[in-house]
């Protein structure tokens, strides 16, 4: 226990979600719509690949899924550091929700296997 | 020393030079003077870390020896100039900025700061900066050991950052010029809140070595001045290959020695640059426009739409987060003055890495299609911001995106590109505006030479703060 009642209350959210196997693989399976080899299952209140309307790439989740993907991930950063307080909770839960945002934005931008990060560019211009 | 016919505050590197080769003016004068007036408006305006008085007095009368006897180091020699403290400077603290890092110590220059003493320039001051030029997160303008660094156009309003310090200096005539950095948009914000001019050069032009490392794929270093012909001045002295950062140009750059353009420019004006800007900010650009009209093309252009925010602010969290990762795992970020700071940058431990793969080939996306944008002008042009600076008191919302298009800014920033803002005017409040100037890479001559054409046909880069008043209602506990 943390003694911190806000904090728990977050956790014990987060615990409402555990990510057994079935759930683990059920998320996969919304990855990789499309292939989901149940042929789409529903996990408590998230409704995975047959809510979709169409194909996408990953991960553009549901909104539900997102939500789940930003308790575990706030969850893992907390279980670094236990000892946030309740202002420190809500800035990681708002930074992780804005990068599960960014990530969604990008991986809504087409690339190929082909398409190299700029890094590799830049290593090569001054040799 | 005779009496000198500029305002020394005020002056430009050019005119001091001038006077200093006269001898109407003495290294070592010009450095006492800059020295009190940092020891004390500086420190009124939080703009100042470290006054270097010994070092400073040591390297100005170096100066005064060599130009005495006829040895020439260049445009710099004997000009004083303050650093942002990210900046390594051998036996004087480079705090970073940060509480945590006070009076950190190191046994050599940056690269940047031995170049321009080579060049024979003066130190006189390690310069304020947000902490950690704001890689942790931050929204308020106190988010420094320093203080919240007061604008020296209106001490109730901010700088801008993270070089704040830097803009504040030479705004307010501490210092002909100053050396800041920018990750994305830490030079060019506060030039165009200050008045100043500030050049983010082209990526690779300018060695980091000895800089507080933030985001190695996107942190430069570039000078701040009176103008962009000074900005100019100083790049010539700190660019050029350094081993010890690869990522520097083997490719020699020169700046005086050429003929410096002042007609017959293509611009690419970014559809859209003004939407979401003030009235103020739209008309002073709207003015600028017409005035550049008259040395050269103008033609509307469409940036690539790319996700130019989400792929920043990925790359900003995973490589700040790598950058500081022992501290961070640490819990010292609690150390740190800014509230958001303290738990902000701990999210990216979560970033998946494959997210920062992907934001990094989307960016080579946007450099290509960038390059081939910016390649068929000299300049592409908006203005800096979409507003006067806020108040030195206020909260603001920390992000890449808002209601003014930032998206010339942050493609520059992605692209490597070169990047100037200069002053274009005034704004609400009587605040100053900036236009920004962005050029394709390794273009930072074309950029610099189309700002000054602008500057030279304008007041703007001429006119200075009245500080008195304002500065002596704060030293006299009036509050800001």
């Amino acid at each position: 226990m943390h003694g911190n009642c806000k904090l728990d209350a977050t956790l014990q959210k987060i615990c409402d979600y555990p990510l057994t196997p079935e759930a683990a693989r059920a998320m996969v399976c919304t990855r990789w719509a499309g292939s989901d080899p149940t042929g789409g299952e529903t996990r408590k209140d998230v409704v995975v690949t047959k809510s979709r309307t169409g194909p996408t790439i990953y991960p553009q989740l549901p909104r539900a899924d997102r939500e789940l993907l930003v308790h575990q991930l706030t969850a893992i950063v907390l279980a670094r550091h236990p000892d946030l307080d309740d202002a420190d909770r809500d800035e990681v839960i708002s930074t992780v929700t804005a990068q599960v945002d960014d990530s969604q934005v990008l991986h809504g931008f087409a690339l190929s296997n082909a398409d190299e990060p700029i890094f590799v560019a830049y290593g090569g211009e001054h040799r | 020393m005779t009496t000198a016919p500029v305002d020394l505050d005020f002056a430009t590197v050019s005119e001091l030079g001038a006077l200093l080769r006269s001898r109407d003016l003495s290294p070592v004068d010009l450095t006492r003077h800059c020295l009190r007036q940092l020891d004390s408006l500086g420190r009124s305006l939080n703009a100042v870390v470290t006054v270097t008085d010994d070092l400073a007095l040591e390297q100005a009368a170096r100066a005064e020896a060599e130009l005495r006897s006829g040895i020439d180091r260049g445009p710099l020699h004997g000009i004083p100039y303050g650093a942002k403290d990210i900046l390594a400077t051998a036996g004087i603290p480079t705090n970073w900025g940060a509480v945590p890092f006070g009076g950190q110590l190191f046994d050599k220059d940056a690269t940047v700061v031995a170049r321009l003493r080579d060049a024979g320039a003066v130190l006189v001051a390690k310069l304020a900066t947000v902490e950690l030029a704001g890689g942790m997160g931050y929204d308020h303008p106190d988010a420094a050991a320093t203080g919240a660094p007061a604008n020296p156009w209106n001490v109730d309003r901010w700088t801008g950052g993270s070089s704040s310090g830097p803009s504040a200096a030479v705004a307010a005539g501490l210092v002909p010029f100053a050396i800041g950095s920018d990750t994305g948009g830490s030079i060019t914000m506060p030039a165009a809140w200050t008045g100043t001019a500030g050049l983010r050069p082209t990526y690779g032009r300018v060695s980091r070595h000895g800089a507080m490392a933030l985001c190695w794929t996107l942190d430069r270093l570039g000078p701040m001045a009176r103008n962009a012909y000074d900005c100019g001045l100083a790049l010539q002295a700190i660019a050029g290959h350094d081993p010890q950062d690869p990522s520097t140009s083997r490719e020699p750059y020169t700046y005086t020695s050429r003929a410096a353009r002042r007609t017959g420019f293509r611009f690419g004006v970014v559809a859209g640059a003004t939407d979401g800007a003030s009235p103020e900010v739209a008309a002073n650009f709207a003015e600028s426009l017409e005035v550049l009209s008259e040395l050269g093309t103008l033609e509307t252009v469409t940036l690539p739409q790319l996700p130019y925010a989400e792929v920043a602010d990925t790359i900003m969290a995973a490589e700040a987060y790598a950058a500081f990762d022992d501290f961070l795992a640490a819990g010292r970020s609690r150390e740190l003055t800014a509230r958001k700071a303290h738990a902000h940058r701990l999210a990216a431990a979560v970033l998946p890495a494959h997210d920062y793969i992907r934001a990094q080939r989307i960016r080579a996306r946007a450099v290509t299609w960038y390059q081939e944008l910016a390649g068929q002008y000299d300049a592409l042009l908006a203005p800096t911001l979409g507003d006067v600076s806020g108040g030195v008191d206020d909260a603001f919302a920390y992000n890449l995106t808002g209601t003014f298009s930032r998206e010339l800014n942050l493609a520059g920033v992605l692209a490597g590109a070169p990047t100037i803002s200069v002053f274009n005017g005034f704004g609400a409040d009587d605040l100053p505006t900036g236009i920004a100037f962005a050029g394709a890479r390794w273009a930072d001559n074309a950029v610099l030479d189309a700002a000054a054409a602008l500057e030279e046909r304008t007041p703007w880069s001429r006119r200075h703060p009245m500080l008195a008043a304002d500065v002596m209602r704060v030293r006299a506990g009036g509050g800001r």
